[in-house]
């Protein structure tokens, strides 16, 4: 599960600068997601990490900073979850089963972060979308090592990853707009499928039935 | 608007119409003028020649004329593909059809693609979710493929949402570098990644290098 805010206490001890920030970032993180951005400033996430005002200053120009680096953490850590669970010497389809899997869990178990991040971090514009873009690139670059486990998949067309990566975010974004994260178990199955599909095709259309690979592990 | 015989005329077409559509009309044109960040309602008085108890009469906060104004542009881009799905062509076409009348669009509509498509999700639930259901209804279009592929009838059910929202997002991301040219040369890829599951990789690729519109 996303931590966010467990790991530091409350208190008023000194505190290294990386820990300060640490836990302006945690604060900011369940004030947010408490609250909702529009409705958080830096005095109250400063006061829920049990620091002056003037730290967080010294910390980040303003808010939107300070989100963007509570987006890099979540980001880093559902990346994590998904590269621990991969297996890389099990076979391809047991790998991408393992990593929808991990992803959607932990989307699921912090879905109230996971809303903060994917439906109101937007809010501030570029920053946050290039922060999701680069997300989603590592995410592609991690479905892209099927290429070369699949001779199916050697031949796709170079956009192939990316498409099914963003596709496959967007429909948990999808549901976490509709505060429908219940359904995100659901999900798995279909996005398994949906994945391996480029890796049960055959050069010359279909000889079976597409969905069987992501079936079989699913 | 003063002196100027191109807004006048504008204006005067647009007085035979509803209040209501001349400012989403507007609303429009300045938001891919100045961006929905910096938007003032005076920008969208002064191209629709109404005064700002006009605005407040139609729209009770920005975020209402952005959303009138998002569905206006995303009932557009669906007109454009109803019509090219109308061409007596295969199914396989009409999806090429669609996708390139589609990109045509946002390409010369750059300005206002970038607003609706990614300023205003930003900004609000409402725009997100009306964004949303287009995906849906683009989708549910690609399924009626399966009708004309037998073997695409097993195809997992999120299929073509994932293809759809996945195409949408990467054209986004060119809208937002505003590096909107590279998508013509993208368009072939995105044919070929929409079909490859009703077609098989090589079928689609025909299709979507093919100039006619039938195999």
């Amino acid at each position: 599960m996303y931590a966010a805010w467990s790991p530091h206490g409350g208190g008023s001890g000194e505190f290294a600068a990386g820990e300060e920030r640490e836990r302006l970032v945690d604060a900011f993180t369940k004030v947010a997601t408490e609250r909702g951005y529009a409705h958080t400033g830096p005095d109250e996430v400063a006061a829920e990490a049990g620091l002056p005002r003037a730290t967080f200053d010294s910390h980040f120009h303003d808010l939107s900073q300070c989100l963007l680096a509570a987006y890099d953490r979540f980001f880093d850590c559902l990346v994590g979850e998904i590269e621990d669970s991969m297996d890389l010497g099990a076979p391809w389809p047991e790998q991408v089963r393992a990593g929808i899997g991990a992803a959607l869990g932990f989307v699921a178990e912090s879905a109230a972060v996971a809303r903060l991040f994917a439906v109101e971090a937007p809010t501030i514009g570029a920053p946050a979308i290039n922060r999701y873009i680069a997300a989603v690139e590592r995410i592609v670059a991690l479905l892209r090592l099927g290429r070369g486990r699949s001779a199916a998949a050697a031949a796709l067309p170079p956009l192939s990853e990316a498409v099914m990566v963003a596709g496959a975010v967007s429909l948990v974004v999808a549901a976490l707009l509709a505060e429908e994260q219940a359904n995100l178990p659901q999900l798995e199955g279909q996005l398994i499928e949906v994945l391996l599909l480029p890796y049960s095709a055959g050069t010359e259309g279909r000889q079976g039935d597409p969905g069987q690979v992501g079936r079989e592990v699913g | 608007m003063g002196g100027d015989p191109q807004r006048r005329a504008e204006v005067s077409q647009e007085a035979a119409g509803d209040p209501r559509d001349w400012l989403v009309a507007a609303f429009a044109k300045a938001a891919a003028e100045h961006g929905y960040a910096k938007l003032e309602v005076d920008h969208v008085l002064r191209h629709a020649g109404v005064s700002r108890a006009a605005f407040e009469a139609n729209f009770a906060t920005m975020e209402h004329g952005l959303v009138a104004a998002q569905e206006a542009f995303l009932d557009r881009l669906w007109l454009d593909v109803a019509a090219a799905c109308e061409e007596p062509a295969e199914w396989a076409f009409k999806v090429r059809a669609a996708l390139h009348a589609v990109l045509s669009s946002l390409i010369e509509a750059s300005g206002q693609a970038r607003v609706f498509a990614i300023e205003a999700v930003g900004v609000s639930l409402a725009a997100a979710e009306r964004q949303f259901t287009m995906l849906d209804r683009l989708a549910d279009l690609l399924r009626s493929g399966r009708g004309h592929h037998p073997l695409a009838v097993s195809l997992p059910e999120a299929t073509e949402r994932t293809l759809v929202g996945g195409v949408a997002s990467v054209v986004s991301g060119h809208l937002l570098r505003e590096d909107v040219e590279a998508l013509r040369s993208l368009e072939v890829e995105f044919v070929e990644l929409l079909l490859s599951p009703y077609l098989g990789e090589q079928g689609a690729r025909r299709v979507a290098a093919s100039r006619s519109r039938t195999p």
